[in-house]
């Protein structure tokens, strides 16, 4: 368990309490004579926790009551009000209330000028773990919560703390509605009066706690708890202050952790966007690894089947196969054309050469026997027209015409004696 | 304010070093994903690719023992074509047949080992010598593309040849020349 010095500070004075609240130092006003006593005495326990108590009659905590806004409308009023804040400098800190379905807003705001602002600088200053800033009429309404039903209306807790004068504090519900001090009967009394013009049925309705045994007080609904030192325990217990009041320091200072915050929040969110796409990264890795492993065994087997066989060579040997085909020409079927036309005209040939370069060449040498005269000339047209109608796509040539009857050949009388020669070439594409 | 100034340092090393290590494991996953990726995409082009080989193996199946058979890879020895040649000779008087040089020969821009074979045949028929030739490009131990084919009427018919033929002697009525290119495929086309 840690142990704890307590920094109590009120109007005029200023304690220093153990953990057990035994009073270590007081001093009243003359506060840099205290800081130096102070600082020794902390000091020499450096490891204590160092928590400061707030008990002022000024009332530090303040609340107000919220007009009903709508959420956006609230962060904006929230944004003003710590706007003003900053802009004015000190501590604060603020928290909401709910009570009877109304919203209430609990601030402290401690300005720069404030007379605890040395007192806060200084014991924030000091090397021992800080314990936070308690005020100590808000622990009052802690304490009072394990002593009364959450449904009593008005509670007051009537307490000192050791070497103390005895304090009042008076909450309805959660809601803090004064702090004083009681020098007797008629301080609370006022107290009372005073809020029972706002709170008509205060009167009827408190409940009292009082830990002040030689003040008697004049209610009949009061209890006195057995242990009068309940309330120091209960401070002494307490790990976090009811309500949390920062520094709020400089607007340069106040821009920089702006600056840093958004800084390391890019940065935050620039590794979640880093982690995430790494983690998409890995998921779609993963859903490639089975097809990758059915892939892997596939590719074996068909490796195997295809073992000692250069496809590549192969594709090529059939492919210059086809080109080879497609260039070449089967001589036996210009042979066969050829017999329709040799039959239909009763020609035996001579001679035959057939001949494939570039272009299919035909060369055809025959006799034209038992013609002669016009009835010569018109079987060799007829002979020349059905040449045009079987080898379509060729062009024809006459070489040698019958018995040199073509107009560039010399025709001469009398006929010879030997059968007509015809020399016929047929080139196809 | 010291001991926040110490917390920012702490928070923000923690958040600088925490970015580190995400971005890190993002290129770690990224470069882990494209190897996958590139892994993948090489094995499934592989298989697509020896799919293709086999299907290729499988519809040209008997087209390639086809090309084998006729020695289009590995052309096969003169002295087997010669014989073939002589045993088709079949009904043909006489044949005289040489294999000349092998060349090289461009054809529509690819090159193949070509021989010229040229055939001097005698027949009683034209018919017998067509015959020669159908069985030739059917039968000869390589592919065949004819060049030139010439046929000359050689001798007339007559009582001396009549008289010939009654004694199983076969004139020579029909003379021809064959002129063959017989082509394989050139290696060189599988270095280009």
């Amino acid at each position: 368990m840690r142990e704890k010095f307590f920094l109590y500070l009120t109007d005029d004075a200023v304690f220093l309490y153990s953990e057990s609240f035994e009073k270590l130092l007081a001093f009243k006003s003359i506060y840099e004579e205290a800081k130096d006593e102070l600082k020794k005495l902390v000091t020499y326990a450096p490891k204590n926790h160092l928590c400061t108590l707030i008990d002022r009659s000024h009332q530090d905590v303040r609340e107000e009551k919220l007009p009903p806004l709508l959420p956006w409308d609230r962060v904006r009023f929230l944004f003003h009000k710590k706007a003003e804040w900053i802009s004015q400098g000190g501590y604060a800190g603020w928290q909401l209330l709910k009570e009877k379905r109304e919203i209430y807003l609990r601030w402290v705001h401690i300005l720069p000028n404030d007379s605890l602002m040395p007192w806060l600088l200084w014991a924030q200053s000091l090397p021992n773990p800080w314990g936070g800033i308690f005020f100590v009429s808000l622990e009052a309404g802690n304490f009072m919560e394990n002593h009364f039903p959450r449904s009593t209306d008005y509670r007051m807790l009537f307490y000192n703390l050791p070497a103390q004068k005895p304090r009042h504090v008076i909450f309805k519900g959660s809601r803090l509605l004064l702090t004083r001090l009681s020098n007797g009967e008629e301080d609370i009394l006022t107290s009372l009066h005073f809020l029972s013009r706002t709170h008509p049925d205060i009167h009827r309705k408190l409940q009292v706690l009082s830990l002040v045994k030689d003040v008697s007080l004049p209610f009949s609904h009061m209890t006195t708890p057995s242990d009068p030192q309940a309330f120091t325990r209960f401070l002494a217990s307490q790990r976090r202050p009811s309500l949390i009041i920062r520094c709020l320091g400089s607007s340069k200072n106040l821009w920089l952790r702006r600056g840093g915050v958004m800084v390391y929040a890019s940065l935050f969110l620039m590794a979640f966007i880093a982690i995430y796409q790494g983690l998409d990264f890995k998921k779609k890795a993963f859903s490639f690894l089975p097809e990758i492993e059915i892939l892997k065994i596939q590719i074996p087997e068909h490796q195997l089947l295809l073992k000692n066989k250069n496809i590549l060579s192969l594709r090529k040997s059939v492919e210059h196969y086809h080109q080879l085909k497609s260039h070449s020409v089967n001589p036996l079927e210009t042979i066969v054309q050829l017999s329709i036309l040799l039959d239909k005209h009763k020609i035996r040939l001579e001679s035959l050469t057939w001949r494939k370069e570039k272009q299919l060449e035909l060369e055809l040498t025959f006799l034209m026997k038992g013609k002669a005269g016009r009835s010569l000339a018109n079987h060799f047209e007829s002979f020349l027209a059905s040449c045009n109608e079987i080898f379509s796509q060729c062009e024809v040539q006459v070489l040698i015409a019958p018995f040199n009857s073509s107009s560039h050949e010399i025709f001469k009388n009398p006929l010879r004696t030997s059968y007509p020669l015809t020399h016929i070439k047929m080139i196809c594409p | 304010m010291k001991k926040e100034f110490i917390w920012w340092i702490v928070f923000g090393s923690g958040i600088v070093i925490s970015f580190g290590l995400a971005f890190v494991f993002r290129e770690t996953q990224k470069n882990y994903f494209n190897k996958i990726k590139m892994e993948h995409h090489s094995l499934h082009s592989n298989l697509k690719k020896l799919k293709d080989d086999l299907a290729f193996m499988n519809n040209n199946h008997e087209q390639l023992n086809f090309l084998m058979e006729k020695g289009w890879f590995i052309p096969k020895n003169r002295l087997i074509g010669g014989e073939i040649l002589e045993e088709l000779q079949g009904s043909l008087n006489e044949i005289r047949y040489t294999f000349e040089p092998e060349n090289i020969k461009m054809i529509k821009e690819i090159s193949f080992k070509v021989t010229a074979i040229v055939i001097e045949v005698g027949a009683v028929l034209e018919n017998d010598i067509y015959n020669f030739i159908d069985q030739l490009l059917e039968k000869f131990p390589g592919i065949l593309i004819p060049r030139e084919l010439m046929f000359v009427r050689e001798q007339k018919v007559n009582e001396k040849n009549l008289h010939a033929l009654r004694q199983n002697e076969f004139p020579n009525f029909i003379k021809g020349k064959l002129v063959f290119d017989w082509v394989a495929m050139d290696d060189e086309n599988d270095k280009k």
